[in-house]
């Protein structure tokens, strides 16, 4: 199999089998949390994806030379600055040449920091040994499936808004249950992909 | 390049990362914010109350409901 073909179906795989949401249970804060609307659900994805997916990129060679100097054991904390500083910076440029961009993503800048689901890719590249063009997929598609389960969290979320719910169940309890229920459905996805 | 080079290369830009991240929080915190966005919203308003706020988040119970209730009928008066 050419390596471009695994590196899709690596996307595909993060993005759908191995969710990272609904298979992995990261980022379920913000999931939960910032999904209660189409527009800041999409928002908060699509920063995310960006941020995952440079984040990825830049920790991937320190990790190397952590390796090669047998300090791995510095990795987390690496990979800490390196996700609180880069948030920190895309603030710094959206806040100086975006305004309008800042008044629709700076809330998130904090939720995106302390996202696990940031760390947890990284992480993951890590520990897996992975080589760049598979970090690089892991990324890409981990970004995307959860861009992909937010929106399509937040627009049942929306739905079940409108309904007749149980008065116990207004609000996060309906909500656990539908992501669980999504995760169940997830799960019948799995040995797509071999 | 032996395991020692690595090593102070590695020890070189954890510190670089640390100055960066440093510097990084200092430009964020001294840059004003746009206009009409001075103050950021968890200060606005205690957004997580606020139903009508755009980045209402939670579902308000019992008396927090019942008192932001009386907040916008106070409001909707003023108006």
């Amino acid at each position: 199999m050419s390596y471009f073909v695994s590196f899709l179906l690596a996307i595909v795989s993060a993005m759908l089998i191995d969710n990272v949401v609904l298979s992995r249970f990261y980022g379920i804060c913000s999931f939960v949390g910032v999904s209660n609307k189409l527009k800041n659900a999409f928002s908060m994805g699509l920063a995310v994806t960006f941020v995952i997916v440079v984040a990825a990129l830049i920790c991937w060679p320190l990790y190397l030379l952590l390796e090669l100097a047998g300090l791995s054991f510095l990795r987390t904390i690496v990979f800490i600055l390196v996700i609180a500083s880069l948030v920190q910076l895309i603030g710094f440029f959206i806040k100086k040449y975006s305004p309008s961009l800042y008044k629709a993503l700076g809330i998130y800048l904090p939720l995106i920091t302390t996202n696990c689901a940031v760390l947890g890719v990284v992480e993951e590249n890590a520990s897996q040994a992975l080589d760049f063009g598979m970090s690089m997929a892991n990324a890409i598609g981990t970004s995307l499936g959860f861009l992909f389960v937010i929106v399509l969290f937040s627009a049942i979320r929306i739905r079940i808004a409108d309904t007749d719910t149980p008065k116990a169940f207004k609000g996060l309890p309906i909500a656990l249950v539908t992501a669980a229920l999504l995760a169940m459905a997830f799960t019948g996805l799995g040995g797509m992909v071999g | 390049m032996s395991e020692t080079g690595y090593r102070v290369l590695a020890i070189c830009v954890v510190v670089a990362l640390l100055a960066i991240f440093v510097v990084s929080f200092l430009l964020f915190v001294k840059t004003p914010a746009p206009k009409g966005c001075e103050k950021s919203p968890s200060d606005a308003c205690s957004s997580c109350h606020n139903k009508r706020c755009e980045f209402y988040l939670y579902e308000p119970k019992g008396s927090l409901k019942e008192s932001q209730e009386k907040e916008e009928k106070k409001e909707n008066k003023e108006n």
